[in-house]
């Protein structure tokens, strides 16, 4: 009970460092393990791209796919790496210390290249239990997170998922000051031992497939983001229900539920971080995950320029001095996006303002280019092809962690509470 | 291989049958044509559209699910194509005496809208129709009663094989079912374009094409030597269909951009957020007000260009690109419910999208536009 004690408490420590001003910018080359790491995540894509494929094309629910995808995945220790070793995992805190999420951001764009959903549903994975991460609470992380990964290792599917979007919050619960008002209607009940969760939480990627939900409920309606708690709520515990999982218009892949909670029981060793803490949580996960979702569009993007490229190339049309222009455009665009989203992964911890810029930028950006490249291929790329899927993989990007007006919001968050703009630190 | 009979199309569409005092003898007399404004005044066309809409609601309602979700059963597209054509709609490109609304740009343009509020794959599919009878619209050549699919557009001739006396023709069909006709253009006689009928074989696969998902699209190679053919046509004709074809796809285009910003609007002034309807943000009223300002001018344009031919290449470069914008502001604001397909509104991009690409690449339009003006010395639209 002492050594819990001392661990939260210095986990509470730790998270009260983290600052942004506090980072340091380190620019390293990534060594040839973690390069390394990246290229068994493009070959394991390559792997499962007919799995992706037949995902895609299926009516029926994704779910089967999306199993067996996961379960390779844990095999290849594409789930554990980086979760670091203190938590069972395989991952190493000084990588993170050194290169911030770039590793991370690399795997990322590298599954991407092959399908934004299958990054997604990798994705979804680290989202979960990054707020059991950033709590820093290494006792709690080992309990919670040690026994997944040793499942996922032997080819179960044993996954976390993050809970936050409910039917009448939706980016506002991603936004500092649309969080203040918004209808955050899942709520935490102090009883003996624990917590009782009730509500109801949507569109949550892999939610249906995850044994630890982080979710974030209220302790007191009427006090706003200040009574929010984040909890690891295990999929088997009574009253937890998949009530619905969405037909979605692209990244099938990975399934997406709704989940209800009625009167669940939390152990209080379940609540991840200090009581009322949960905003802090959330703002920070949010804050690490933006520009990976932003490297994850650029990924999908990346493919769709290889396509156009060998398509224009074939056709001869790169000659033509408007096509040359169009295209010189589109891979511009992409490399000054791309640029943005390491700059602001390699930070850790992360910058608010510069995290929020690398996903609205690098996404806008890749929709942009996917949206171009079908102008240019022309009516045969909207037929069964890959540029189509991406076409639709990459809006979900927008989307998702905020809506990119959301994440326009955020660059001046800081600036409301009183904080100078921080654009000149990364210039 | 069989010759096509010619159809009984003398009488009135069953959309107009359902309308009242449709059954008066200026109607099914085939006078003269009749002018949209004259249509107005005698109070025909808002009842005609809105019936048109009713039929369109039956149809989508009951197949629209389905027709989203490929692979589509061959049961599912032979009982839709019915529905169509108890509908009449079909008909509507045909001149008044054979039961159409003839050259009657501004009418078949409305009906074409309404239709494509419900649903833009109908549309897609009643427009293959219309492009299918345009060869026939005035001439004497004997119209199939079985159903009769678009090819012409896009009937690439090919030279014949090294060897052999027949010519192949491969062409993208739109609104294909089980079958049906297929109406093309082929010029590997004698380096002549030539009008041909060509019967579509039933096991065609499919394909599955970002939008318009319900409006069934294959590929289909035809032998020009065993097709029948009708007539020669000129390169002026295949470009007054183009021009007609440029002014009801941006019809769809249009009306669909329309709808789903309808859809995002009805949303915006429900849906609570940060504590006020999403209404009330300036986020949001710029997010939807900006495409609703360009939609509003490009349907400005395309009233213009229905009289106008000249500005039809015009009012199609304007009204893809504008269709598509508004169609991902309305997806946009209502965020994840926009992506998820049970909320109806995903596949009006998806749709907004195919249609742009159908109308045609921007930069060449508008290449052509001011190629085509320059050349005439049109004045500037």
């Amino acid at each position: 009970m002492a050594v819990t004690q001392w661990s939260a408490a210095l986990g509470q420590w730790m998270l009260n460092r983290l600052e942004p001003e506090r980072a340091l910018h380190q620019r390293a080359a990534l060594p040839r393990r973690l390069k390394t790491m990246v290229e068994d995540a493009r070959a394991f894509a390559r792997e499962v791209a007919p799995l992706v494929e037949h995902a895609d094309r299926s009516h029926e629910e994704s779910t089967p796919f999306a199993k067996e995808i996961l379960a390779r995945a844990g095999k290849r220790g594409l789930l554990t790496q980086f979760i670091p070793r203190w938590a069972g995992g395989d991952g190493w805190l000084r990588d993170t210390q050194r290169f911030g999420h770039l590793p991370m951001l690399e795997v990322i764009e590298a599954l991407a290249e092959t399908s934004p959903g299958l990054a997604t549903l990798i994705g979804a994975h680290y989202l979960g239990a990054m707020p059991i991460l950033l709590s820093f609470d290494l006792a709690q992380a080992r309990r919670l997170l040690a026994p997944l990964c040793a499942r996922s290792r032997q080819g179960e599917v044993a996954i976390c998922a993050f809970a936050i979007t409910e039917p009448e919050a939706g980016s506002d619960v991603e936004d500092e000051v649309g969080a203040r008002t918004a209808r955050l209607r899942t709520t935490a009940r102090k009883v003996a031992g624990g917590y009782r969760l009730s509500g109801r939480k949507c569109f949550i990627s892999g939610g249906n497939l995850a044994q630890l939900i982080t979710v974030f409920a209220t302790l007191d309606p009427q006090r706003g983001t200040q009574a929010w708690t984040c909890f690891a709520v295990r999929r088997d515990s009574p009253g937890v229900e998949i009530s619905h999982v969405e037909d979605k218009m692209g990244q099938r892949v990975s399934p997406t539920a709704e989940i209800l909670f009625d009167d669940v029981f939390v152990p209080e060793t379940h609540r991840v971080g200090a009581e009322c803490n949960g905003w802090r949580l959330n703002r920070l996960t949010l804050d690490t995950s933006r520009p990976l979702v932003g490297a994850l569009a650029l990924g999908g993007a990346r493919r769709v320029l290889d396509h156009v490229l060998e398509h224009l190339h074939r056709r001869g049309d790169l000659g033509q001095r408007d096509v040359a222009h169009e295209v010189a455009e589109l891979i511009g665009r992409y490399a000054a996006a791309h640029a943005l989203t390491r700059r602001a992964a390699e930070r850790f911890p992360p910058l608010p303002d510069l995290s929020a810029m690398a996903k609205f930028v690098a996404t806008d950006t890749a929709m942009y280019i996917a949206s171009r490249a079908l102008d240019l291929v022309g009516v045969e790329a909207a037929s069964a092809s890959e540029v189509e899927r991406l076409y639709r993989d990459i809006r979900l990007t927008q989307i998702y962690e905020g809506t990119n007006e959301i994440n326009r919001f955020a660059v001046f968050e800081r600036t409301v509470q009183g904080r100078p703009l921080s654009w000149p630190q990364f210039v | 291989m069989e010759i096509p009979r010619r159809h009984q199309a003398t009488t009135t569409p069953a959309f107009l049958q359902e309308m009242p005092g449709a059954h008066s003898a200026d109607w099914e007399g085939g006078q003269s044509s009749r002018a949209t404004a004259r249509l107005e005044h005698e109070g025909w066309l808002v009842p005609m559209l809105r019936t048109a809409a009713e039929v369109a609601h039956r149809i989508a309602s009951r197949w629209g699910y389905v027709l989203d979700r490929p692979p589509v059963t061959m049961e599912v597209l032979t009982a839709v194509e019915e529905e169509i054509r108890a509908a009449g709609f079909h008909l509507l490109a045909l001149p008044e005496p054979q039961g159409g609304l003839g050259n009657e740009m501004g009418a078949t343009s409305a009906l074409l809208r309404e239709i494509a509020t419900v649903d833009a794959c109908l549309a897609e599919w009643v427009l293959a129709r219309m492009l299918a009878s345009l060869p026939f619209c005035g001439s004497s050549s004997p119209l199939p009663r079985e159903p009769l699919a678009d090819g012409w557009s896009w009937g690439l001739a090919l030279p014949p094989k090294e060897g052999t006396e027949s010519g192949e023709c491969r062409a993208v069909v739109r609104g294909w079912v089980p079958g049906c006709w297929v109406v093309y253009a082929s010029a590997w006689r004698d380096g002549k374009l030539e009008l041909a009928l060509a019967r579509s074989p039933a096991d065609v696969e499919v394909e599955r094409t970002l939008g318009l998902r319900g409006c069934a699209c294959v590929s289909v190679s035809v032998e020009a030597s065993s097709s029948q053919p009708l007539r020669n046509v000129e390169q002026d004709e295949l470009d007054r269909w183009q021009e007609c074809l440029w002014l009801w796809r941006s019809a769809i285009a249009l009306a669909n951009a329309r709808a789903a910003l309808h859809a995002a609007s009805a949303y915006a002034m429900t849906r609570y957020q940060g504590g006020d309807v999403l209404s009330r943000h300036p986020t949001i009223q710029s997010l939807l007000g900006e495409p609703y300002a360009r939609l509003l001018a490009s349907e400005a344009l395309f009233q213009e260009a229905i009289r106008r031919p000249e500005f039809r290449l015009w009012c199609a470069v304007t009204s893809g690109r504008s269709g598509e914008e508004a169609c991902w502001a309305a997806q946009q604001a209502l965020g994840g419910y926009g992506y998820m397909r049970d909320y109806g509104l995903e596949h009006r991009l998806r749709d907004a999208k195919l249609l742009s690409l159908l109308i045609g690449n921007s930069r060449q339009l508008i290449q052509g536009a001011l190629r085509r003006a320059w050349e005439n010395r049109l004045p500037w639209p």
